[in-house]
This record gives structure tokens, C-alpha cells and sequence, in this order.
């Protein structure tokens, strides 16, 4: 069968569209990329040459702009009449010291100040005659000649960068001609101010105002046919006036600038390297700037750009690639798909060609799934069947199949059909003479493109032979593993037994009791490394051989075990054993005999630890329980003895005692109980609840809570001191004071409580009697309180409804002195001024009766008080009513004290305002403030030198209203110095007077 | 006009009365004075049935003059139920009274009066006060703004 395998015809026909399209959109995508990349570079250099002109502009400019400062400095000293006479002086006089001093003086300021490092000043013959610093060299040549030429035009003028001869710097200058004004302009000398750039202009050309790696401005100036660079340059050192460059080197952005050309440009510059550059002259000097760049770092930031063009390219181009690959391969793929269904049925028949041509010993069948079967090769011949004997249906061939093996077989063929498991088997087929043969089959289930079977084909072999020899080949097998099995157990029986011997001759070996085997005659035959140490033998030659007896200390005892053994089998006790060195040990020990299979008995054998340090402990543990034993003895007779005493101390209590157990038993009570309740011990201990009883009926409840809680342990405080009562056997109540305690054990477990009850009914009683003193004393006090208030009320009323009459009384008695004046007469006018007159006292007499009051009933308010300063605050007070006075006041310093300030300002008012007062009527007053000690307390004193008093009054003073002065003598009403008493009283102090008649008075009081 | 100005004197006391209206006659205020005598009739000039409360200001006094201790309602009551009311609340009000208790200061300038004046003895330190007092109230001081709005 043959076909065209390769490309149909009319799948090649869209490839080659397809390269097309694909080449189309590639050179689309290499065209934008150049362009967008040609659009982006001329940007980009547009943008660094907007910024090198820029650069070069500002620097221009800044560099005219510090010409024009250089010869304004200039400017300052030219045509100044007082300079240019000074210079007169120092030119025509050279003797003239002060104007020397002066020059050198202004000198110094510009060379001090000003960036100028060297100030001169040049004759007419470019002599230096005056600089600063003093005394330097002649000037450079090429400055005298400047100098002239300046002088001549009368102007001033910069000095281009010239090298001083004197110390090979690099300098510029201002020549400023001075002319002597008086003189028609006679020029006297020129004055030269000195730059060294290196301090400013240099750095400034040099500074470049965003960070770059390569940019730098440089300054150069045309000398005939040369360029000549005027600054130090950034790659390149000493430059500055000494690097050329010839003006035919066009290519070199200095010659062009020095050219006098003006722009952008690229060229290679100084170092060989290719630049971009700004040209600038500058105007009014010979300068000329360039302002570089290396190209290379002008075009990194380009070449990035590039790169990412590029790469974007590739992206777009691959993608565009990609893309029309996938058209195309989904073109062919469907293709191959039609392809593939038409291989589809060449494989089916491929197959079966296959199969058949598999080897000639094997029958191969063809199966259509239901009855058909087609057999290829001699199936009759093999099965001793006549030709075409041998069924040809499936039925038939079903029946030769052996019982045992059909349920196999057609699982199989199932599983193959369903596609599950592979079909290859063995079974048996009955030939034509009724014996069975053993096939192997194999077979498979061909498929349509949808997976289903439509026919079977198989192969099958006879290996009957083969099988037969299997069986022999496996049962020789099975009877050599037989007895190769048995000869390994025997082997591993014999090894064990070996393992067991060894171990026992370790276990005898290794022990630690001392084990030792004697034969028939009592002699040892073998002892262990245990029995050597135990005995004190270094070897176990001394040992082998001898007789047991020579072990043992004790003939009798080696006679006791041996006959021990004899009789019983064995033996197990302690005996006293002999070491070598002839010292003893207590030996426990295990002996048994021992006896061979028929049970004779053919020797000994024994294990024996040295028990003596053992034995010792024994007897030592023993002595102390007997010694503890002892002590309990003693102990208990002690407690006894203690008890005793407890019980005497008790009995004698005066309290009544008594202690209840946790199970609230009472343990014991003490014979004083009688003398409080008048119950016996015996009568409490015979009814546990007699307690209870007495306790009186108002206090039982209290008392069982407090019990109660005592017992359950809800609230065991400590010590509980409270009281209640009790009516004795009499009927008589006494008041108990009740004490108790807890009584623990040592691992804090509840014991019962300890009670101690004391009759303190005398004690209550005094304190009830207390109580209703305390009572009566509240009650007194509410009655004061009452008092109090109802004088306040009374106070009020006065204070208002006594002043009403009085008010009245004044009141018409002045109207009728306006109204009828004309009728009254002199002595009715005067009676009637007496009315008056009185009803004011009166009212004055109301107002201080009030103002004791409120004294005495207002809030005491205790802080800190400053008398001193209380004091002088009243005198100012008093001298501004009577300013005519002249007083010699002395009060102390620092008079402090804690009271109530408003009360202490009222109380010092009318004590100093009485010794104001009273000393109304002396030529040369004096009123003294201070304080003294009486005893542990401090008393203050007001002392004066006026009217005084009788001592026989003294005590009267205090009293209100008490007055020993007339009002005609003395104003006042008398209630001044009650308040003070009462003030003081307040205080807890107290106040009192000394005092003679005319001879002044001293007021003391005391606070606290 | 000064004397078209209205003043009540809340006073029981008619020796008072008498003479603290000559105190006003000495100090020439000529206005007209009228005259309660209790608390309760002062109320019932204000809030009564024919009260001048309701009348605006023609009726209302420039100033009241107002005891303490006075029959069936105090002062001190009248001048809450005066401070109470929108009506009256701005008339100046001044205590006069002979009490010079602390408490009785505090309360009635807690109570809203504007001046607390004690009567004294003396008949002519009274007519000084008085006159002072008149002075203020009736010349010098301006009228609430709500009066001079009419």
C-alpha cells in the first residue's frame, strides 16, 4: 500500500504567504525602531546643547560681571584727590614717611580685604616705589609696559594673566593711572592691584553646575597664531599660559573659540578625545570660554537608549515571528489531523500481518467476537485431530477447555475486551485421547478509531513439556531444602548449648559473691576472682586443692555445714570465716550439693558474700532503738509530770478557763468557772450544753454564730476580744469578757479552741455609767446649740428692730429742730441735740453688742498669720486719720503666729487703736508691738505711755461696756477690750493688763 | 423727664415712711413715691389684677427702695419673684434696710439687687445716703435700654 507522506500541495502555498507577511512586518518594525531612535538622539542633543550654552552663557556672563567689579574696585581709587596726592607726596618726596605710612596703610586694607594678593604702586618708570606687602621685587616687565600704556590713556585697565617674574605665578591685574589733578592731568604713577585667579576666578571656571564625570569650561585667549589656554585644566595640570595649541588644529574647540567663533560644536580637544563644546567670547576682553563635554558621556544615556531599541525590535520582531508561526502550525495541524484518520485503518490490517508472521510453533487464531474462530497452522495435527477436526466455533472449542481453568480464562478475555489488563495465560486443553494438554496464550482485541473491539486475534503454544519438567526440577529442590534445613538446626542446638556453658563459666566468673566448687572430699576444685579477694588469695593455685576446713575459722561450724548438706542438700547461714592472713569475717553464705544425671551426689558448690560491715550496722541500728526506746520512756514520765504542773497552774486560774476539741468536747475547765457561774467543773463536764444555757438569751445568738465559726473555721482570727452575759446558778447576770484562741498542731491540722473568760461585769458597769454622762453631755450641747441660735436670732432683731426707734427718735427730732427752730428756744433746741445725741450712743452700743456676738460665734479659720505685718497695715490706717500725729511706733520683726487673721486683725485694732487712743493727750507718744516669753509661752504686748489705769481695775477692763475713762475724756464704748479677751479666748489663750495711772498701760495677750 | 420718674418705697414701718420721704423732699427729688407696705401688696402693685407690669414703662417704677424684714412676704422674696418675671427684671432695686448682717448682704446681691444701702441712726447720714442713693438711680444712670426704646 503506498501514499504520499509528504506535504499535500496546498499547505506549502500559505507557508510562503507566510514568510511574507512575516518579512513585511519585520521591516516595518526595523524602520520605526530607527526612526523612533533617530527622533530621540536629535532630542537628546538638542537638550545638552541647549545646556552647554547655557552653561557657557552664565559663566560668560558671570565673567563680565567680575570684570566690571575688578575695575569698579579700580574705579574707586582713580581720580581720588585724596589718593593722588598722597602718591604726589610718596613719588616726589621720598622722605615723606607719614605719607608713606598713610599709602601703605590703604594698601593694606585692599590687599587684607579684597582678593587682590599684591598692591603696588609704579612711578612714571615702573619703579615700584610703595606695595604691599612691603618691599616686593620689581614688577613684571609686561605689567610696566601695561602700566605705561595706561598711564598715557588715562584709563584703567585690566591686565590680562601674565606670569609674575618674581615667583612664576599666574596673575592678573587692575592698572589704575593716577594723575595729579592739580597739574593738568600729570600723570604721578600707576597703582596695580595683583589677582592670583587661583582664589576665585579659577574655581569658578572650573565649577560645573550639574554632576558630570567629564564636563569642565576652560578660558583661552589668541596669541598670534596660537591658541593659549589661560586656566589649569581638569585632565591635564600646568597648563594655565603654558599649553598651546597652533590655530590651524581646527578640529580643536580652544582654536575655534580663540578663532572667535561662537556656537556648538563637536571636535577633539586637548587630550584627543572626540567633545561636544559651547563657544563663547566674552565680551570686552580677549577671552574666549569653551564649555566641553566628552561626547562619550553625552551619548551614554543614548546608547542605553539604543540598546532598548534594539531590544524592543527583537521583542516585536520575535512576537511577529511567533506569531505568524502559530497561524501556520495551526494550519498544518489540522492537516495531519485528517492524515492520521486515514492511518488509522492501514494500522489495523499492518497488525494483523504482523501477528500472523509471528513464529511457526505458535498457532495463531482469529476471533470475530461471537462464534467464529479461524485457526492458522496444524491445531489438528497437535491436538490428534483429523483435519479440521478440532472445533472451529467457540462453543466447541469451550468444551475442551479444562473445568478447573474456564472461569480463568474468561475473566481474562473480559478484562482484554474492556481494555483493562493484558490477555496472557496458561490453561488446559483435552486433546483427541483425552489428555490434557498445558497451552500458553496471549491474544489482543483490535479497536476502531473509537476504541471498540471489532475482532480478536491470539496465539497459542503447547507447554506441556515444559511444565512436567518443572514439576520434577521442583520437587528434587523441596528434598535438598530438607535437609539442608536439618542440618542448620542441629548446628544452631549445638551452638546454643556452647553459648549456655560459656555463660555459666561467666556468670561463675564474673559474680560478685564469692563462689567456689569442691569435690566429694571437701576440696575446692574452682573459685572465682570474688572468692580470691573475699579470702585474701593474689592466685588461684593457693586455693585449688585445699579442703574447705581451711577456710572456715570454726572447726565445729565447717563440720555443721558439711553435715548440713549431707543430710538436707543444702545450707544457708553466717559462720566465721579465715582469710589467708589468719584474720576473720562474718561470712554469710549459700552452699548446695551437687549431683550428676543419676542424682549422686559428686561435690559442692557455695556463694559467700563477707557480711561483717553489715553484721556491725545490725548491731548499731539496735543499740540506738533501744537508746530512742529509753528516751520515750523518760520522755513520757516527763509529760506526765508536765501535765501535772499544767493542770495545778490551771485549776489555780482566776479566769475561767476551759478547751474544747475540734469535735467541740470539752477537754477541760477550770475550777474558777464556779466562782463566775456558779456551776461546779464536774456539772460542766457532765452536761456539754450548761454553756449555752447561761449565756443570756440576747447574746446566745452571737455567741454560738462566734462558736460556730470558730469550729467550721469560717472565721479563726487569732485572738477574738468581745463580750457578752451570762446569768449564774443565783440569777444574777455577769458580763463575760470572752478571749479564745485556735489550737493547732504541729502540721497545722485544728486542735479545738482555747477559751479564757473573765467577769468584768464592775468594768461594764463604769463603762455604761460613762455612756449616759457622754449622753447627757450631747444632750447639754444641743441645748447650748439651741442657746446659741436663738442669740443669734436675738442678735439679728436687735441689731433691726431696737435701731428702728432710735432711728425715729433722730429722725423727727431733727425735723423738729429744722421745721420749728423759731419755736423751740435755746434750751428746747439743746434738749433736744441731747436726744439726739443719746440715740446714737445707743446705736453705737447695738452695733458693738453685735460685733462681740459675732466674735464669739463665727468660724475659726487657723493658718499662718503675720502680726508684724497685721500691725503696721492698722497703724497706716490710724496715721491716715489723724495724720497730724506724731507717734513714735516700734513694732518687732517677724511676730508670726497660727491663728485666725481676720480675728487677730480685730483684736490688734482695738488694742493699738486704745493706745492710739489713749495717748491722745501726750506730748511725744510711744506705742510698742513685740512679743515676750512667760515660761514655755509666747505673750505679745502692745505697750503705751499714755492715760494708763488704776491696777485695781485691771480686772474689770475686760468686762464689756466696762469703761474707767468718761466719753468726754476718752470716746469709745467700752466693748474693745472685751472682744480682745474674747479673741484670745478663742485662741486658748488668754489677755491681760499692766498699768499705772498716767504713766501708760502694756496690753498682753497669748494665743494657744 | 428726671421728676416724671416713679419711685416705690416698700416700707412697713411709717415712721420710716415719713421720714424717708423727707429725706427725699431734702434732697429735692421731687418724684412721686409711691408706697406698699407689706411685701404681698408690692407683688400685687406689679402682678395684680390692675398690676403695672402689663402697662409698659409709663407704669413702671425708675427705681424701688425695698425693706428687708417686711409683714406677710419678705424682701428678700419680693426681689426674687421682681428678678423672676421678664417684665420687671430690670428695674434697679435697692435694699434699704437697717441690718448690716453678712448674710443678709450676700443674699440680696445673690438675689439681684443693685445696691444695698443701711439706714443709719443718724438722720442726716440717712438723707446723705438717700440722697446719694436718687442721685445715682434717677440722674445718672441711664435707663435700660429696653425703657429707652419707647
Amino acid at each position: 500500500m503506498t501514499r504520499q507522506r509528504g506535504l499535500p500541495g496546498d499547505a506549502s502555498k500559505p507557508a510562503f504567504v507566510f514568510a511574507l507577511i512575516f518579512f513585511v512586518l519585520a521591516a516595518g518594525i526595523l524602520i520605526a525602531g530607527w526612526f523612533s531612535y533617530r527622533k530621540s538622539a536629535q532630542h537628546f542633543r538638542a537638550e545638552v546643547e541647549r545646556e552647554l550654552s547655557a552653561i557657557a552663557e552664565l559663566k560668560v556672563g558671570e565673567l563680565v560681571l567680575w570684570r566690571q567689579e575688578r575695575l569698579a574696585d579700580g574705579g574707586i581709587m582713580f581720580k581720588n584727590a585724596t589718593l593722588s596726592a598722597l602718591v604726589r607726596r610718596v613719588v616726589e618726596k621720598p622722605a615723606d614717611a607719614d605719607a608713606q605710612r598713610k599709602l601703605q596703610n590703604w594698601f593694606g586694607k585692599y590687599e587684607a580685604h579684597y582678593q587682590y594678593d599684591e598692591v603696588r604702586l609704579l612711578d612714571t618708570q615702573g619703579v615700584t616705589r610703595l606695595s604691599a606687602p612691603a618691599g616686593l621685587p620689581a614688577v613684571t616687565a609686561e605689567v610696566v609696559e601695561h602700566a605705561a600704556e595706561a598711564s598715557r590713556s588715562g584709563q584703567v585697565t585690566i591686565q590680562d594673566f601674565y606670569r609674575s617674574t618674581h615667583d612664576q605665578q599666574i596673575r592678573l591685574a587692575v592698572l589704575i593711572p593716577i594723575l595729579d589733578e592739580a597739574d593738568g592731568n600729570r600723570p604721578l604713577g600707576v597703582l596695580v592691584l595683583c589677582i592670583d585667579p587661583a582664589k576665585y576666578l579659577y574655581p569658578f571656571i572650573q565649577r560645573w553646575p550639574t554632576p558630570s564625570a567629564t564636563a569642565e569650561t576652560l578660558l583661552v585667549r589668541r596669541e598670534g597664531n596660537e591658541a593659549v589656554f589661560l586656566n589649569e585644566l581638569r585632565f591635564q595640570t600646568n597648563t594655565a599660559l603654558n599649553l598651546r595649541s597652533p590655530l590651524d588644529r581646527v578640529t580643536m574647540p580652544a582654536v575655534q573659540a580663540a578663532l572667535g567663533r561662537e556656537g556648538i560644536m563637536e571636535g577633539v580637544d586637548y587630550r584627543g578625545v572626540p567633545v561636544m563644546a559651547a563657544l563663547r567670547t566674552v565680551p570686552d576682553s580677549p577671552w574666549a570660554l569653551v564649555a566641553r563635554i566628552d561626547a562619550e558621556e553625552v551619548y551614554a544615556p543614548l546608547h542605553t537608549q539604543l540598546w532598548q531599541v534594539i531590544v524592543m525590535v527583537g521583542v516585536l520582531l520575535f512576537s511577529a515571528g511567533a506569531g505568524v508561526g502559530l497561524v501556520w502550525r495551526q494550519q498544518r495541524v489540522r492537516f495531519y489531523r485528517k492524515e492520521a484518520e486515514s492511518a488509522e485503518e492501514l494500522k489495523a490490517s499492518e497488525e494483523l500481518f504482523r501477528t500472523v508472521s509471528l513464529s511457526v510453533t505458535d498457532i495463531v487464531y482469529e476471533w470475530d467476537l461471537k462464534e467464529t474462530l479461524i485457526w492458522y497452522g496444524n491445531i489438528d495435527g497437535i491436538m490428534g485431530y483429523p483435519p479440521q477436526g478440532f472445533p472451529r466455533t467457540l462453543g466447541g472449542w469451550a468444551t475442551t477447555l479444562h473445568p478447573e481453568d474456564k472461569e480463568r480464562v474468561w475473566k481474562a478475555v473480559e478484562g482484554q475486551l474492556k481494555g483493562a489488563t493484558p490477555y496472557a495465560l496458561e490453561y488446559r486443553i483435552r486433546n483427541k485421547n483425552g489428555e490434557w494438554r498445558w497451552w500458553s496464550a496471549r491474544g489482543t482485541a483490535l479497536r476502531d478509531g473509537r476504541g471498540e473491539p471489532y475482532k480478536w486475534i491470539g496465539a497459542i503454544s503447547d507447554i506441556t513439556e515444559h511444565k512436567q519438567e518443572e514439576q520434577t526440577l521442583l520437587k528434587s529442590r523441596k528434598a535438598a531444602l530438607n535437609i539442608m534445613t536439618d542440618a542448620v538446626e542441629a548446628r544452631d542446638r549445638a551452638e546454643q548449648m556452647s553459648k549456655a556453658l560459656r555463660l555459666k563459666n561467666l556468670v561463675f566468673d564474673a559474680s560478685i559473691a564469692a563462689n567456689s566448687i569442691a569435690d566429694m572430699n571437701g576440696n575446692i576444685t574452682e573459685a572465682n576472682e570474688a572468692f580470691l579477694r573475699v579470702w585474701g588469695y593474689p592466685s588461684k593455685d593457693e586455693v585449688i586443692g585445699k579442703p574447705l576446713l581451711h577456710f572456715v575459722n570454726d572447726y565445729n561450724d565447717a563440720v555443721a555445714i558439711v553435715t548440713a548438706l549431707n543430710s538436707t542438700g543444702q545450707w544457708e547461714g553466717d559462720y566465721l570465716a579465715k582469710r589467708k592472713d589468719g584474720s576473720t569475717f562474718v561470712a554469710y553464705g549459700l552452699a548446695t550439693t551437687i549431683k550428676d544425671e543419676k542424682g549422686t551426689v559428686i561435690g559442692y558448690q557455695s556463694a559467700v558474700m563477707d557480711v561483717t560491715g553489715q553484721r556491725d550496722a545490725e548491731k548499731e541500728l539496735k543499740k540506738h532503738r533501744d537508746h530512742l526506746e529509753q528516751l520515750i520512756a523518760e520522755r513520757t514520765e516527763d509529760l506526765k509530770k508536765s501535765e501535772e504542773r499544767f493542770r495545778t497552774v490551771a485549776d489555780f486560774t482566776y479566769d475561767w478557763e476551759y478547751w474544747a476539741d475540734a469535735q467541740r468536747r470539752l477537754l477541760y475547765i477550770s475550777p474558777s468557772c464556779e466562782r463566775i457561774t456558779g456551776y461546779t467543773q464536774e456539772e460542766f463536764y457532765k452536761y456539754p450544753t450548761l454553756i449555752d444555757t447561761i449565756v443570756h438569751p440576747d447574746d446566745l445568738g452571737v455567741f454560738q454564730a462566734h462558736v460556730d465559726d470558730y469550729h467550721i473555721g469560717t472565721k479563726r482570727t487569732d485572738s477574738t476580744d468581745w463580750s457578752f452575759r451570762i446569768i449564774d446558778s443565783r440569777g444574777n447576770m455577769h458580763w463575760i469578757g470572752h478571749v479564745c484562741r485556735p489550737i493547732t498542731g504541729e502540721d497545722g491540722t485544728y486542735k479545738g479552741r482555747r477559751v479564757s473568760n473573765r467577769d468584768i461585769t464592775e468594768g461594764k458597769k463604769a463603762e455604761m455609767a460613762i455612756q449616759g454622762f457622754n449622753e447627757s453631755l450631747r444632750r447639754n450641747n444641743a441645748e447650748l446649740q439651741a442657746l446659741n441660735s436663738e442669740l443669734e436670732g436675738f442678735a439679728y432683731s436687735v441689731s433691726h428692730d431696737l435701731r428702728a426707734p432710735l432711728r425715729t427718735i433722730d429722725g423727727f427730732s431733727h425735723a423738729l429742730l429744722e421745721d420749728y427752730e423759731d419755736k423751740l428756744g435755746v434750751q428746747g433746741k439743746d434738749y433736744l441735740r441731747r436726744v439726739r445725741a443719746s440715740t446714737q450712743r445707743m446705736a453705737q452700743l447695738i452695733d458693738d453688742i453685735l460685733k462681740l456676738s459675732r466674735i464669739t460665734r463665727s468660724e475659726m479659720n487657723i493658718e499662718k498669720v503675720n502680726l508684724t505685718q497685721i500691725a503696721w497695715s492698722i497703724i497706716d490706717e490710724l496715721q491716715k486719720s489723724q495724720p497730724e500725729r506724731l507717734i513714735n511706733i516700734k513694732i518687732a520683726e517677724g511676730l508670726e503666729d497660727t491663728a485666725d487673721p481676720r480675728l487677730m486683725r480685730v483684736a490688734l485694732e482695738n488694742l493699738l487703736g486704745n493706745a492710739w487712743k489713749f495717748t491722745g493727750k501726750q506730748s511725744e507718744a510711744v506705742i510698742e508691738f513685740g512679743s515676750t516669753k512667760e515660761g514655755e509661752k509666747k505673750v505679745y504686748f502692745i505697750r503705751d505711755n499714755g492715760a494708763g489705769f488704776d491696777m485695781a481695775y485691771a480686772d474689770k477692763l475686760f468686762a464689756p461696756f466696762q469703761r474707767l475713762h468718761t466719753t468726754e475724756e476718752y470716746a469709745g464704748t467700752g466693748i474693745g477690750l472685751a472682744t480682745v479677751q474674747r479673741i484670745a479666748r478663742r485662741h486658748g489663750g488668754k489677755a491681760w493688763a499692766e498699768g499705772q495711772v498716767d504713766k501708760g498701760a502694756t496690753f498682753y495677750f497669748s494665743l494657744q | 423727664m428726671l421728676n416724671d420718674k416713679i419711685i416705690l418705697l416698700v416700707e412697713d414701718n411709717p415712721d420710716d415712711v415719713e421720714l424717708t420721704l423727707r429725706a427725699f423732699k431734702k434732697s429735692n427729688l421731687m418724684n412721686e413715691v409711691i408706697v406698699k407696705r407689706d411685701g404681698a401688696e408690692a407683688l400685687d402693685f406689679f402682678f395684680g389684677k390692675d398690676g403695672v407690669a402689663d402697662k409698659g414703662n409709663n407704669g413702671l417704677p425708675a427705681v424701688i427702695l425695698l425693706d428687708l424684714k417686711l409683714p406677710k412676704i419678705d424682701g428678700l422674696e419680693v426681689l426674687k419673684k421682681l428678678r423672676a418675671d421678664e417684665r420687671t427684671k430690670l428695674i434697679p432695686t435697692v435694699i434699704l434696710t437697717s441690718s448690716k448682717e453678712q448674710n443678709d448682704v450676700v443674699n440680696g446681691y445673690k438675689s439681684g439687687c443693685n445696691s444695698y444701702i443701711r439706714k443709719p441712726v443718724d438722720f442726716n447720714r440717712f438723707a446723705e445716703a438717700v440722697r446719694q442713693m436718687g442721685l445715682y438711680w434717677l440722674v445718672l444712670n441711664e435707663a435700660t435700654p429696653k425703657s429707652r426704646g419707647l
